[in-house]
């Protein structure tokens, strides 16, 4: 009896637990990945295995440690209107149950980047940037551990420009 | 008596094609005395039939055999039952629904939202490394920040104090 109380209730959270399983983007912003305003990247949990098997010398082992505990990854990026998009994202992130761990803003640039479930499989991460005129949203789901991938940041060295002009968005 | 319809019957009772209407008829005709010379043949036999015919089985064989099968009693499901059959029902349709939704809705209609934009590994690896880059850079910027602004503050309050 007690056991198919149980399964009842594992019948009914599923939905509850089945739509965590999409990031950010997909569940608040998907009506913008058809606005031809943004370009939007994913990359799936089987092009991140791939990347983990690869065998490339430019890949640190720092990095491959991080990589293999991602599920996946996804960028929605805008070169127009800037500042309303980025009132847009960082507004609705905050309704929702993520955790503030950078929120910086300077004339130049503004970043704020949530966490949620750090170090568990469910983990998702996700930054919101903007320039003047150009704004991103990156979610990065999986087993995320902050204290690595502060590491990265000399190692890697990117710089916001960079990141905002990467052309194989689609 | 009409005898020609009994002429008509005889042949489809005998194929086993007549209706239950036509086998009164016959009986009743070939048991009354009023049966034609060329059918008198047949008597004996529909006698003996009739005589099956009227038997009925004994009430307590009958009774036996719907004990046997049930037949008398009229199955009752619980309130209980019925409570866990309809739970059991929602819970398999949410399933396949939770199901629908999770693999076949997303390939079906949103295949551009969850395909690879990278075609191979190492466009992936590159947009990695920028976007982890990124935000390990703004976390260690913004490290610093308050690392500067705490030190503001101690230098502020060994001025004041």
């Amino acid at each position: 009896m007690y056991r198919m109380y149980k399964i009842l209730i594992v019948l009914l959270i599923l939905p509850v637990l089945s739509q965590a399983q999409n990031d950010a983007i997909v569940t608040y912003f998907s009506s913008e990945m058809e606005n031809d305003l943004f370009k939007h990247a994913y990359i799936s949990p089987r092009m991140i295995n791939a990347v983990v098997k690869m065998d490339v010398e430019d890949m640190d082992e720092d990095i491959r440690m991080i990589v293999k505990d991602l599920k996946g990854m996804r960028i929605l990026s805008s070169d127009k209107d800037g500042k309303n998009q980025y009132s847009r994202f960082i507004k609705e992130l905050d309704s929702q149950p993520y955790e503030v761990i950078v929120s910086s803003r300077t004339p130049a640039e503004s970043v704020k980047i949530y966490l949620k479930n750090e170090g568990q499989p469910d983990g998702e991460l996700i930054m919101v940037y903007q320039t003047n005129e150009t704004c991103s949203i990156t979610s990065i789901s999986g087993l995320l551990d902050l204290e690595k991938i502060a590491k990265l940041s000399r190692q890697l060295n990117i710089k916001g420009a960079e990141f905002l002009e990467d052309v194989k968005r689609k | 008596m009409d005898f020609r319809k009994i002429d008509n019957i005889l042949p489809k009772y005998w194929e086993g094609d007549t209706s239950l209407n036509e086998e009164d008829i016959l009986y009743s005709y070939f048991t009354s005395n009023n049966v034609h010379e060329s059918h008198e043949v047949y008597v004996p036999y529909f006698k003996t039939q009739q005589s099956y015919r009227n038997k009925k089985a004994p009430v307590e064989i009958a009774t036996s055999i719907n004990e046997k099968i049930g037949g008398n009693k009229v199955r009752k499901i619980s309130s209980y039952k019925k409570f866990w059959r309809i739970a059991a029902a929602i819970g398999v349709l949410t399933v396949g629904v939770v199901l629908y939704q999770q693999y076949v809705l997303p390939v079906e209609s949103n295949s551009a939202l969850y395909s690879d934009t990278f075609e191979t590994p190492e466009e992936a690896l590159q947009e990695i490394k920028m976007a982890l880059g990124m935000v390990s850079n703004k976390i260690e910027e913004s490290t610093i920040m308050v690392s500067n602004e705490i030190i503001k503050i101690d230098i502020s309050n060994n001025v004041l104090y």
